[in-house]
């Protein structure tokens, strides 16, 4: 820490005031106090854990809620085990129904907003950026503090509407009116929802706004933009979309609030509101996907990222088609905005309009198709070195490979008005968004444990928690898309009060064993994580043997992350090149003849 | 370290005016959902006003609109003045622009005032819905805004003041835009 150069140049005068104050001039000491140092850091890699510890928490509540949505579906009317009694006394430990409507909306929820989003970008984004790009920290890190905060008040939030008088909201993550009106979701837990909401929002746009600065600006000297790791390619193109379409959300959640807290009638049709004129409930539909769907992507393009990066970095081998993945993702962010309608074929939308839909979002499986093959092509003759992230990394290529196929019949508008509202959707979600960014998150803890605390997690540990998590994950999902097809509607309390579904008793009965299989196996994990912590081998700094900036520092990171800033003469993926003869890869920040590109 | 940050330095935009730019992106999104919206809702009434409602008053939201106008042509004149040295026309400026500011709430709270007396009540379906909103949200925002403009005014009294302080050229930037996106309100509204 001492041979950092601490000496500083002029105007600090408004320094550490301001939205868009930053460390421009000088560094700071580094913080000594508890406050300071943990709670209110100003420090990425502070700020990188916290995102974590927030999301693994949420993450774990909405785990457990979805047990107990798979628990009514294979044991209906049995009162859930063991804290059955202690959470619904008055039915006997029986989940009742109007709970388990709330219990997929808060499952929703919490999954996207307050678990898959605080892992997959405040932590991955906030601890990879700088390290990645040879940056001191964010560029603004006190809107980083900020991000943070006000996600944990959203979040604070959230909790709070689960104790309030008639339950937490109940109408489904998605919370179209016209039953998220007041006069059908009675009672203050819809509104608080919409809140939460509402500053969830606002902290990803804080953090967006960051992110997106800082790897434009704080790029270290020589580094252009092909040189930038995928990761935050990923990132990059994730924040842009979240400061874009973010606020058409909370546009949208903001009039549904004045609605239900006010008695305005946007959304209210025109025989339900008092003066006989018209709303328009399918207009909220509209705002919603028009967030909703490039929210799909927000959340798997840092996980495309991170395992185009990492199928490279444990294959031993460049990226292939590096330049043709990074192009496919930005454009399927930009398509990623014209495409929504997907989600509205049954709403009466004109035909025009639906073929339109229709094939724009075909359209999208071109530059998806790029990629993914790319991927491939990295793999074929590699030397591929099966590390936990790698697992995960190759998990994710196969759940979201497998995802991604059956989109294209819920793309069709011929298949999705069949499919529409059932388990198919509920598989194909969860296996594209869910499965994989969930997958790439964990490889992204594996991947970082050791940068982060200097130790190594528990390789056994990781691959039973792997392999414990993919092959249920996989049958969990393949399966709901089976029951889907069968006809099993989405959002159904007990399905078996239908006839022609009550022989699904059994699959679902099979599907809540293998989700037990998977909660558990997420223990192994939390178990590792915290045992490795104190007693993990000690990680040195280069464990993975790569070139990217972040390895090149030592383990833990230190608190300015780079003594010196480092020059850029290399990409991020230079391996097995042949005229290196003592290791496989290149140091981005190393110069040697020939390889190199000049720095400008 | 200065060198460090500068790492990628670009002539157009300094990196405050960077993380502005995107949030005014941000906030441009957001009031053109809400504009859009309300130009769905109106296309699928038959008449607008509805029948038995009277259109909107012209004057006094005329009246606020020029008064935006002027108060964000102060700004940009104060901001011209610091940029020069002129700390003292600097401050009047600003302090105008901030008291024009304060005339448009009034005014903005005297149009709703005059709306609530010809009778139109928010649930009384989305004609009201929409004046009452739009104009509300767009207040909102500008009464938040006052907080960063009191503030400047502070500090542009204050001579420690550095002259190449960003803090007055970044508020005045959300300043006109909140104006632009009050006069596209009232042409949207009134007018259309
Ligand atoms: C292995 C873990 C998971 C299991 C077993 C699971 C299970 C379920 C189930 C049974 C539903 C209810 C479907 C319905 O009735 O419509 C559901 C809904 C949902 N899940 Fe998951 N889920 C898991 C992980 C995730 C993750 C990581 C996400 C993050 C994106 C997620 C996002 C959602 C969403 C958005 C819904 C829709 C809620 C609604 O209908 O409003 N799930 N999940
Ligand atoms: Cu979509």
């Amino acid at each position: 820490m001492s041979t950092i150069d601490t000496t500083h140049n002029n105007h600090d005068a408004h320094h550490g005031q301001g939205l868009f104050s930053h460390h421009d001039d000088h560094l700071h000491p580094e913080p000594t106090s508890f406050w300071t140092k943990y709670v209110f850091s100003y420090d990425h890699k502070v700020i990188a854990k916290q995102f974590l510890i927030f999301g693994l928490f949420w993450g774990f509540v909405g785990a457990l809620m979805s047990v107990m949505i798979r628990w009514c579906l294979a044991m209906p009317g049995q009162p859930f085990p063991l804290i059955g009694n202690l959470l619904f006394p008055s039915s006997n430990g029986v989940i009742p129904p109007d709970f388990y409507n709330a219990l997929f909306t808060m499952h929703g929820t919490i999954m996207i907003f307050f678990a898959l989003t605080p892992i997959i970008i405040g932590f991955l984004g906030n601890y990879s950026i700088p390290l990645m790009i040879g940056a001191r920290d964010m560029l603004f890190p006190w809107l980083n503090m900020a991000s943070f905060w006000v996600s944990v008040a959203s979040g604070a939030l959230l909790m709070y509407s689960i104790f309030v008088p008639m339950g937490p909201s109940a109408v489904g993550w998605t919370s179209y009116p016209t039953l998220a009106h007041s006069q059908w979701s009675n009672g203050p837990g819809h509104s608080l929802w919409l809140v939460s909401l509402f500053l969830a929002g606002t902290a990803s746009i804080m953090g967006a706004v960051n992110y997106i600065s800082t790897i434009i600006r704080l790029r270290a000297p020589g580094m252009r933009w092909r040189d930038l790791p995928l990761t935050l390619w990923g990132l990059f193109l994730t924040s842009i979309l979240n400061a874009l379409f973010l606020p058409v959300l909370t546009a949208g959640l903001l009039l549904l609030l004045i609605d239900r807290e006010f008695g305005t009638t946007f959304f209210l049709a025109a025989s339900i509101s008092e003066a006989g004129t018209q709303g328009d409930p399918i207009l909220y539909q509209h705002l919603f996907w028009i967030f909703g769907h490039p929210e799909v992507y927000i959340v798997i393009l840092p996980a495309w990222g991170l395992v185009s990066d990492f199928l490279s970095f444990f294959s031993r081998k460049p990226a292939f088609g590096y330049k043709a993945t990074a192009i496919s993702m930005t454009a399927i962010s930009i398509l990623s905005a014209v495409v929504y309608g997907h989600h509205m074929f049954t709403t009466g939308l004109s035909p025009l309009l639906t073929s339109a839909f229709t094939t724009l979002t075909l359209l999208i499986s071109i530059p998806s198709g790029i990629f993914f093959l790319n991927w491939l092509g990295t793999l074929w003759r590699g030397s591929i070195h099966f590390t936990v992230p790698m697992l995960f990394a190759m998990g994710m290529v196969f759940t979201f490979g497998l995802g991604g196929l059956t989109g294209l019949h819920l793309a069709a508008v011929s298949t999705n008005l069949l499919l529409h509202n059932t388990y198919f959707v509920v598989g194909h979600f969860h296996l594209t968004m869910a499965a994989s960014s969930l997958l790439a998150s964990y490889g992204a803890i594996y991947f970082y444990f050791p940068k982060m605390y200097g130790r190594m997690m528990n390789t056994r540990l990781g691959q039973i928690h792997f392999w414990a998590s993919f092959l249920p994950i996989v049958y969990i999902f393949m399966m709901m898309m089976v029951a889907g097809y069968a006809g099993m509607h989405r959002r159904i309390y007990n399905p078996y009060e239908y006839n022609y579904l009550q022989h699904l008793l059994r699959l679902n009965q099979y599907i809540g064993i293998a989700v037990a299989i998977a909660f558990s196996a997420q223990l192994v994990f939390v178990y590792n994580y915290f045992v490795s912590r104190k007693k993990g081998s000690v990680s040195g700094p280069n464990p993975w043997y790569l070139g990217t900036l972040e390895w090149t520092i030592p383990s833990p990171a230190p608190y300015y992350n780079f003594d010196k800033i480092p020059t850029v003469y290399n990409g991020p993926h230079e391996f097995s090149h042949p005229k290196v003869t003592d290791r496989d890869f290149i140091r981005q920040d190393e110069y040697i003849e020939g390889i190199s590109h000049k720095n400008g | 370290m200065g060198e460090a940050l500068a790492a990628q330095p670009n002539k157009r935009l300094t990196n405050a005016e960077l993380g502005m730019f995107v949030l005014l992106a941000s906030f441009t999104m957001l009031f053109s959902t809400l504009l859009l919206s309300y130009l769905l809702i109106r296309a699928r009434q038959s008449v607008w006003p509805p029948i038995g409602t009277e259109p909107l008053g012209k004057q006094l939201s005329t009246l606020s609109t020029l008064v935006v106008v002027l108060s964000s042509g102060a700004m940009h004149f104060s901001v011209k003045y610091f940029g020069e040295g002129l700390r003292k026309s600097a401050r009047h400026y600003w302090n105008a622009g901030l008291a024009l500011g304060l005339v448009f709430v009034g005014l903005q709270v005297m149009f709703l005032r005059q709306m609530w007396d010809q009778g139109l009540r928010v649930a009384k379906g989305p004609f009201a819905s929409i004046n009452y909103t739009l104009i509300i949200v767009h207040g909102l925002h500008v009464i938040v805004a006052f907080l960063p403009l009191l503030w400047i005014s502070r500090k542009l009294a204050n001579p420690s003041l550095s002259p190449t302080s960003e803090s007055p050229k970044l508020t005045s930037w959300f300043w006109h835009f909140l104006g632009l996106v009050w006069v596209l309100t009232y042409l949207l509204l009134v007018w259309y």
